[in-house]
């Protein structure tokens, strides 16, 4: 299974990124015993669904807030379409302390996306890593952004991570943050002249200890966790964005320069051939 | 009707007539109602005038005279003009004065008017007679001189009878014939032929030009034949071209200078040519038509056969188009030729079969047409440029060289060792000098053995000698360079393989060590994003990044979002 679940990994990392949902959804139907894997594993555009009870208020939908086919909002944090009280019973919720502390970080990176996306959506979910109560660690969560400059043109940023407590110092808590970027820019619909699509996604993985003081009161070591959060996820960001512009679009630059001098050069090289075949023939004739 | 205008002697008749009327209708103006006055012309027509005259009785003759007048004025007025007279019309008209005129007349004059056929006989006949009392008896024109106003319808006065005969054509001796009418008057001046003038007594009347073309063109050659001694005056143009044949060949030969014969007879007689081609002064134009008789005789205006003389020319040549046609054949070729030129070019190819080998020649004209230029030039030009192409060579006789060093290496080497050899020796050397020294002095040699030292210290010495004057000789290398790259790399592989293959020698600990340093080597290899997310735990203050996108396709992908959190429990989607 563990070969499986590697092989769909790598398949779908090699799939066209455009259809990955739809490859995804077929390999889930290949091995469907690898569909809780798969699902939480492979990160997919985000989609949008309204609260209902936040004045419709946009929230991004993940597998790590879905239940079902209902995901919860986190303003109001209830799933929509609203699921049944049976389901309900059995579907995740975090824990009040963590509920508090993710309505914290949904303000908190509200005003982060504001100032860096200026306009988009984002959405952060957390859930407890462990069964006892929340005691101010062991937890994880995912912040979502998202900004579609039209319909088929996104930026999804989606930052799983988990925050533990460092086996190395007790005073420190370890933030393994895995970030995912989703970038899909389509002028196919825009522009019927010009056809150009370019999509790809990139997964990078930031762990970072730092130490927090415990003996605070929870608000400010939820405070310190998200400013630590938001301190980390910035940087991933700009990190990875500045990878983006210039390592890939870069890159893509020059194979387009590339193929396009190559083409330049090799008609100057067949010139130069002509120019000293003809050289050389005048001196054999004379 | 047509408008015309009204002649003065028609006005002044009109005047007159009117006068009349006007005189009549005043004299008698209770015989004739008024409303006639009004109407003369009618009146005119009726012939009332006449009565009036009978009536009257007065000015008979004068009435007469305005009648005749009147209608002679009224014929020439309402009459369509003539422009000119015709020859025909006035032939052999004589001008008979009326009779009831005579009376007053003084002298008779006859005149007549000759056509050109009656003087020709007339010519006929007294030539027939004496040729000298022609000139006597010929009666020739007389041409009085003073103006003469034209005599419409006036009566002539009777004069002496001059007998005046016009001719209707250009007699061409007229000046040299004397005028017949009276020998004492002076002859006449010549005229113009185109006037003929009628003589009336002191009066002459020039009358309308005539067409002398007719009588000239037709009856001119045949007065000339009759004399065949007249001298041609200048003024008379050549006979026409019919004649031309008959004629004798010393008037052809006359005509040989002129253009217009040349160019007529030319285009139109077959003999022609022969006269124009015998002419050596050819002028521009009929060098030019000239040109299209000989070369293509298609192109004459008339589409006669060929002349008689050119064909007798041709014959020939037929001949020859036909042979060379038959030629042509025999030789294969089949491409239609000029008559003459198949020869050639049988020639020009059998010289070209045969000339095969002979194309040295050309490049030799060739040469001479260029041999200042090229042969200086091209030559150097060509060494060069075959000495810096021609690289392979160079090398291979570098690599030539570097074989024969090569080869010549172990003589080398000998060498060394030999120097080796004598270095080791050298130490001895004083001694053995010195003991030579002493030897020679006594000068005796001892035993066998000494004298073949003494041999091998000699050689040694001459080697030594050999040596010093030699350069020293660089070391050469006995490999070549990627022969000693493959060896030290072959050296590295040894260097580092031999950790574990020489291991066998080494303590356990050694060989666990390197086990371990080779793990963790390839492990630094393949996975170094694992490597520091496990270290990292240890670094708190340092993050790494795990890079999927640089792991190789050999190497098995490495998938961050496998390490991570699967999120809460959650029951799947309904779609899956």
């Amino acid at each position: 299974s563990d070969a499986q679940f590697d092989a769909a990994l790598d398949l779908l990392r090699r799939l066209n990124p455009t259809t990955l949902q739809e490859n995804l959804n077929n390999l889930i139907e290949l091995q469907p015993n690898l569909a809780q894997d798969l699902l939480s594993s492979v990160d997919v555009p985000l989609s949008t669904q309204k609260d209902s009870a936040d004045s419709n208020r946009e929230y991004l939908c993940c597998d790590y807030n879905r239940d079902i086919d209902s995901f919860r909002s986190p303003w109001s944090n209830t799933y929509y379409p609203e699921l049944s009280p049976k389901d309900l019973q059995d579907s995740p919720f975090p824990s009040a302390p963590l509920r508090k502390l993710e309505i914290l970080a949904n303000d908190s990176f509200d005003v982060y996306r504001d100032l860096y996306y200026e306009g988009g959506i984002s959405s952060v979910y957390l859930w407890d890593l462990n069964e006892e109560d929340f005691n101010g660690h062991d937890f994880a969560g995912v912040v979502l952004f998202k900004k579609n400059q039209s319909d088929h043109s996104n930026w999804d940023s989606i930052h799983v991570f988990e925050v533990t407590t460092s086996p190395s110092s007790p005073d420190s808590f370890n933030y393994r943050v895995t970030t995912t970027i989703i970038l899909h820019l389509d002028k196919t619909k825009t522009d019927q002249n010009s056809h150009m699509m370019l999509s790809g996604n990139l997964t990078r993985q930031t762990e970072k200890d730092i130490a927090i003081d415990m003996s605070r009161p929870l608000d400010v070591i939820f405070t310190s966790h998200v400013a630590n959060l938001g301190s980390l996820i910035e940087d991933i960001e700009s990190q990875m964005r500045n990878l983006l512009e210039t390592v890939y679009f870069e890159k893509t630059r020059d194979i387009f320069h590339q193929t396009k001098n190559a083409a330049i050069a090799s008609s100057a090289e067949e010139a130069n051939k002509d120019a000293q075949a003809e050289v050389i023939r005048g001196l054999q004739s004379l | 009707m047509t408008k015309y205008e009204r002649d003065p002697e028609l006005v002044n008749f009109l005047s007159k007539v009117e006068d009349l009327n006007s005189k009549r209708y005043s004299n008698i103006p209770s015989s004739k109602p008024a409303g006639e006055a009004l109407s003369p012309v009618r009146s005119h027509n009726s012939g009332e005038y006449r009565r009036a005259d009978m009536m009257t009785g007065k000015n008979v003759e004068g009435c007469d005279n305005l009648a005749y007048r009147s209608a002679y004025n009224y014929e020439m007025t309402f009459s369509p003009k003539k422009t000119h007279y015709s020859l025909s019309e006035l032939n052999l008209e004589r001008i008979t004065p009326r009779p009831d005129l005579e009376g007053s007349a003084s002298q008779k004059e006859k005149k007549f008017l000759i056509s050109e056929e009656d003087y020709l006989l007339l010519q006929k006949l007294k030539a027939s007679q004496t040729y000298n009392d022609s000139n006597a008896d010929k009666n020739l024109p007389s041409f009085e001189k003073g103006p003469r106003m034209p005599s419409r319808g006036r009566p002539r006065p009777r004069e002496k009878e001059i007998i005046t005969i016009q001719y209707d054509f250009e007699l061409p001796g007229r000046a040299d014939i004397p005028s017949s009418s009276s020998s004492s008057s002076p002859p006449p001046l010549p005229t113009r032929r185109d006037h003929i003038k009628i003589t009336d007594g002191n009066e002459e009347k020039p009358l309308l030009p005539t067409r002398p073309n007719k009588a000239e063109v037709t009856e001119s050659p045949s007065s000339r034949s009759i004399k065949p001694d007249a001298v041609v005056p200048e003024r008379v143009k050549p006979a026409p071209p019919v004649s031309r044949s008959t004629k004798p060949a010393s008037f052809l030969s006359s005509l040989e200078d002129n253009k217009l014969t040349k160019a007529k007879s030319y285009n139109s007689e077959m003999e022609t040519p022969k006269t124009t081609v015998k002419s050596s002064h050819i002028d521009y134009l009929d060098s030019i038509q000239l040109k299209p008789t000989t070369l293509s005789p298609t192109m004459k205006n008339k589409p006669k056969p060929t002349p008689p003389s050119p064909p007798a020319k041709r014959i020939p040549r037929s001949e020859s188009f036909i042979k060379s046609m038959l030629n042509s054949n025999l030789t294969t070729t089949s491409k239609p030729s000029l008559p003459e030129k198949p020869q050639k070019l049988r020639n020009a190819n059998l010289a070209a079969h045969k000339t095969k080998p002979s194309i040295p020649p050309k490049k030799v004209e060739l040469n001479i047409v260029l041999p200042e230029l090229r042969p200086v030039e091209t030559s150097p030009t060509k060494q060069n440029f075959e000495n810096s192409i021609d690289l392979p060579k160079l090398r291979s006789s570098n690599r030539n060289i570097k074989k024969e060093e090569e080869d010549s290496i172990p003589e080398a080497i000998k060498g060394i060792q030999n120097l080796k050899k004598t270095k080791q020796q050298k130490p001895a050397i004083p001694q053995k000098k010195s003991f030579l020294t002493n030897n020679s002095k006594n000068t005796t040699l001892k035993n066998g053995d000494d004298i073949n030292k003494l041999n091998d210290e000699i050689e040694a010495l001459s080697l030594r000698n050999n040596l010093k004057k030699r350069p020293p000789t660089a070391p050469q290398r006995k490999i070549s360079l990627p022969e000693a790259l493959r060896k030290v790399e072959l050296m590295k592989k040894s260097k580092t393989e031999p950790v574990l293959e020489s291991s066998n020698e080494l303590s356990i600990n050694a060989k666990l060590d390197a086990i371990i340093a080779s793990r963790n080597l390839r492990a630094s290899n393949t996975l170094p994003e694992l490597s520091g997310v496990n270290t990292n735990i240890a670094t708190s203050d340092k993050y790494t990044t795990s890079r999927d996108e640089t792991v190789k396709e050999t190497k098995p992908l490495v998938h961050p979002n496998k390490n991570r959190t699967r999120g809460p429990r959650r029951k799947l989607p309904t779609r899956v």
